[in-house]
């Protein structure tokens, strides 16, 4: 895989992407809305769903016809469905089309996670890890509501309070988080 | 923690010697209003009435010895209030000391007459009705359920340990005298004795009626909401007309009050702690300086010393040894440095001590936290109102941070908004 | 009114809490200098005057009205073990101030930061230094004491061999924290006075039992499973430090008891994961600080729901 797709993958798609769609941005002043289950289980779904749909697409259309360039296109029809049933499902009234920067925005983003996971092949494996990221950020998102919570009562200076100490705690957090990587094939010592 | 029973509980009760000069203040108890019926230079007998009740509910005070008054003058009592206090010097003959007691009987006397021989002695009662606003006989024959308080309040306080041991008959007695003048639905006898088995078969046969309940001594259950929850006695609001709560030295001076119709002018009081070299228990009247209730007692080890008014989380220190034995006392303690444990305060480490020992389930720490940060909102929604200020908290605290402190001006602060 | 306080207060103070630690743990740097020599010293005590001068600078900025506390020159000591016995001095002096000023400081400076500040400092250093800290030593038995040769035959003739067991060579070594060439983090030289500094304090009643307990259990009995060699991982790498000291960290651990097992079988459980099949060296302070993440969320899970009641009218 290309160093763009890994971009992509890891840095802006499991960001971004999920923070509109999870509310992260409630600590970050960002929507509101429905229930946390409810929108993890309908993005699960959604991403299932839609990773199928482009699998297929890729699979099914454009490999035969050797136009895996057209791969973009792709993403940006599976994108629209996706939007547009999430909106329907859990947002406020449905405009008819998403804002056009909303939109394309998205569209680079969640494409990214279908770009890497397409190179992978395997269907199951691209569906595994698309599953994987938005139960393991919706999960993030429960300890970190606690986290920030604790630190509401804590004395913070105030030159600090708000989205530097957002800032900070996300870095700890990653700190923490970029010793815990695993090789399965390794041997016990 | 430590109950300190060691100290001072196999010791039968002594009395001590009269004071040859007696502070006897107005204020004998926390909210007494009186004013003064005898004048500088006048000569008193033993149980004169110096001193008589403004209102309905307050009670006389009487002269503890025979003697003249010297003068009148303001003192300072234990946790700030200054009141006027009459200096009587001991001369004269007694009425009452050393002569055979006449004891009166109470079973066939009517009720009125009880009440005036219990109104005219004077007798503070501690742990008084829950509705302060009426008095005891307003209470007669409303109440649902009547509770002798006859635990350990607090660590040192070993006073109704005394009491049951050594006067176990008595204290049955006036459990009846009470049951027959205010008529409860039920009556609950609760102690923390040493061996449960003993104190049952002490009391079942002089008692009738009586529900006993043997508890394990553990700081606060004698809590007034606590005790109650413990012993099944539901609380609901307005329950203060109908619930009445007495520990067994109120129970021991009614009885007093109205078999030999003594006025209240001697106490028990326990005197403990390390600093004194012999804890026990003592009979001493009232008007008794400290120092001379110390010196009587065996007097005090050498080295600084903490000296309080009451038990170590509800009392209060004393200035200057002067202070006199009042109605209300019941122990005096003397402790030294390694029983106060005193140390300079640290920030709080996270330990969780505090939310181990709070009786209500609260959070002390978080509590600090938010109150550190002048948030009082955030506290009550932490439930600060349900605090009742017994003081664990800051006793296990290791880095000494005043947390019960902190919650009282908050709470106070929430009052005034 | 007047306030009633209460006059006398339990015996355990702070300071005798942070004094108890530090001297039950000074075995552990000395028997360490003994086996790796006196650099040692020089490390944990760059490390603790650190820490030290880091929180008098943090108090000073705050203007705190406490008085200060000992728990940061805890934390340096606690810093300097988890470090190679090699490292620059550098290493130790960055990671405390990162550990007070950062961690401690930055999230509240109370003396409650979220995450254990030894951990981070720890992860700060391995996140930026990474080929100085040493992989696991493998069990070879190359470097073997003439101590570990002469006990252990004594030890296989006359008392394993009456349950027909023999201890393979090396184990002896490692439990007395001997003969770790010199890349040995410098707690692993001092195993023996560690696990003497523990019971001392467990007898103390300094650390919750629940931890190193759950701890324990949920690293071992997966261990066993996945045939892994029980005696090398424990006494090897940080884990009993971890295990004993920094899971047991008051500011960073959950307040429940409920709770604090969930935390210790977590922080066993993933010091297992990542000891067998992680990437990093020895990740088990990797372990803790994850449940570090999850200690505010256990801790609101496992909040009483209600409040008894004793208020009267």
């Amino acid at each position: 895989m290309n160093f763009v797709d890994i971009v992509f993958a890891s840095f802006l798609a499991n960001n971004l992407l999920f923070f509109h769609y999870f509310g992260l941005g409630e600590f970050l002043g960002g929507p509101g809305g429905a229930s946390l289950g409810k929108r993890i289980g309908v993005l699960s779904a959604l991403l299932l769903v839609s990773t199928l749909m482009f699998w297929s697409g890729d699979h099914f259309v454009l490999g035969p016809f050797h136009l895996e360039g057209l791969r973009t296109l792709l993403v940006f029809l599976v994108l629209a469905v996706v939007i547009l049933t999430y909106s329907a499902l859990l947002g406020p009234k449905p405009r008819t089309w998403p804002p056009a920067r909303d939109f394309l925005v998205h569209s680079f983003l969640v494409g990214g996670v279908f770009l890497v996971g397409s190179s992978n092949g395997e269907v199951l494996a691209v569906l595994v890890s698309a599953l994987a990221v938005v139960l393991g950020y919706g999960g993030a998102l429960v300890i970190l509501a606690a986290v920030f919570g604790r630190l509401s009562r804590e004395r913070i200076p105030a030159f600090l309070q708000g989205l530097p100490l957002q800032l900070m705690t996300l870095g700890l957090v990653w700190l923490v988080l970029q010793g815990l990587g695993f090789a399965f094939s390794g041997k016990l010592s | 923690m430590d109950s300190f029973r060691s100290l001072t509980g196999a010791r039968p009760i002594q009395d001590l010697f009269l004071p040859s000069l007696a502070v006897v203040p107005l204020v004998q108890y926390p909210g007494a209003r009186a004013e003064w019926v005898v004048e500088t230079g006048q000569t008193v007998a033993e149980d004169q009435i110096l001193a008589q009740g403004l209102g309905p509910g307050d009670l006389p005070v009487h002269s503890p010895i025979p003697g003249r008054i010297v003068e009148f003058r303001e003192i300072a009592l234990p946790g700030g209030p200054v009141c006027s206090a009459a200096l009587v010097r001991l001369e004269g003959e007694f009425r009452r000391t050393g002569r055979p007691s006449f004891k009166k009987d109470w079973a066939m006397a009517g009720e009125p007459e009880l009440w005036e021989r219990i109104r005219n002695a004077g007798i503070y009662l501690s742990s008084s009705p829950l509705d302060p606003r009426r008095t005891l006989e307003q209470l007669a024959s409303t109440l649902d359920a009547l509770v002798i308080n006859a635990l350990q309040p607090e660590p040192y306080l070993t006073l109704s340990h005394h009491l049951q041991t050594e006067r176990a008959g008595d204290l049955a007695e006036g459990i009846r005298i009470l049951q027959k003048l205010f008529r409860p639905r039920k009556t609950e006898f609760v102690s923390d004795p040493e061996v449960p088995e003993d104190w049952a078969r002490t009391f079942s046969p002089l008692l009738t009626g009586v529900t006993l309940h043997a508890l394990e001594f553990k700081y606060p259950q004698a809590q007034e909401g606590l005790l109650l929850q413990t012993i099944g006695v539901k609380i609901t609001p307005g329950m203060g007309n109908r619930v009445l709560i007495l520990d067994a030295a109120s129970v021991l001076a009614v009885r007093d009050a109205v078999i030999e119709a003594k006025p209240q002018v001697e106490v028990t009081v326990v005197v403990s702690g390390h600093g004194v070299t012999n804890p026990g228990a003592y009979r001493v009247r009232i008007g008794t300086p400290l120092f001379q209730l110390l010196r009587d007692a065996g007097g005090v080890t050498p080295g600084d010393h903490k000296i309080l008014v009451g038990g170590p989380f509800q009392g209060k220190s004393v200035d200057h040894l002067s202070t006199p034995v009042l109605k209300s006392t019941q122990a005096v303690l003397v402790l030294d440095k390694d029983e106060v444990n005193q140390a300079v305060q640290r920030p709080c480490i996270r330990c969780g001590l505090c939310v181990e020992s709070c009786p209500v389930g609260l959070e002390p720490l978080t509590l600090h936290k938010a109150l550190v940060q002048g948030n009082i909102g955030l506290a009550q929604d932490e439930g600060l109102a349900f605090c009742i200020e017994c003081g664990i908290c800051s006793f296990v605290c290791p880095s000494r941070v005043p947390l019960m402190a902190e919650f009282q001006d908050a709470k106070e602060a929430s009052r005034g908004l | 009114m007047g306030f009633r306080l209460p006059q006398t207060f339990d015996r355990v103070t702070t300071l005798r809490f942070h004094l108890s630690f530090l001297l039950a743990l000074s075995p552990v740097v000395i028997l360490s200098a003994v086996n790796h020599g006196w650099p040692i010293l020089v490390t944990v005590a760059l490390s603790m005057a650190s820490a030290w001068a880091c929180d008098e600078l943090l108090r000073r900025v705050r203007r705190s009205p406490e008085a200060p506390d000992w728990g940061a020159l805890l934390w340096g000591l606690l810093l300097a073990l988890m470090l190679p016995a090699q490292a620059p001095f550098y290493f130790p002096v960055i990671g405390s101030a990162f550990a007070i000023l950062v961690v401690k400081g930055v999230f509240g400076g109370g003396g409650t930061p979220w995450i254990n500040p030894v951990l981070a400092g720890w992860a700060f250093l391995q996140a930026g230094w990474p080929s100085a800290f040493p992989a696991m030593e493998p069990l070879t038995g190359d470097h073997r004491t003439a101590f570990d040769l002469q006990a252990t035959d004594w030890l296989n003739a006359n008392v394993f061999s009456w349950v027909s067991v023999q201890l393979p060579g090396g184990y002896l070594d490692l439990f007395v924290g001997l003969g770790h060439p010199g890349t040995a983090l410098i707690v692993e030289s001092g195993t023996l006075a560690l696990l003497a500094a523990t019971v001392y304090l467990l007898a103390k009643g300094y650390f919750p039992w629940e931890v190193p307990t759950f701890f324990f259990l949920t690293f071992c009995i997966p261990l066993v499973f996945a045939g892994g060699n029980l005696l090398h991982q424990v006494f090897s790498g940080a884990l009993l430090l971890n295990l004993f000291f920094l899971a047991s960290d008051p500011s960073s651990r959950p307040l429940s008891r409920g709770g604090l097992i969930l935390f210790a079988s977590g922080a066993g459980l993933f010091s297992f994961l990542v000891r067998t099949w992680g990437v990093s060296s020895d990740g088990v302070g990797y372990a803790v600080l994850l449940m570090n993440l999850f200690v505010p969320w256990i801790d609101r899970r496992f909040r009483r729901k209600s409040l008894n009641d004793f208020r009267l009218a």
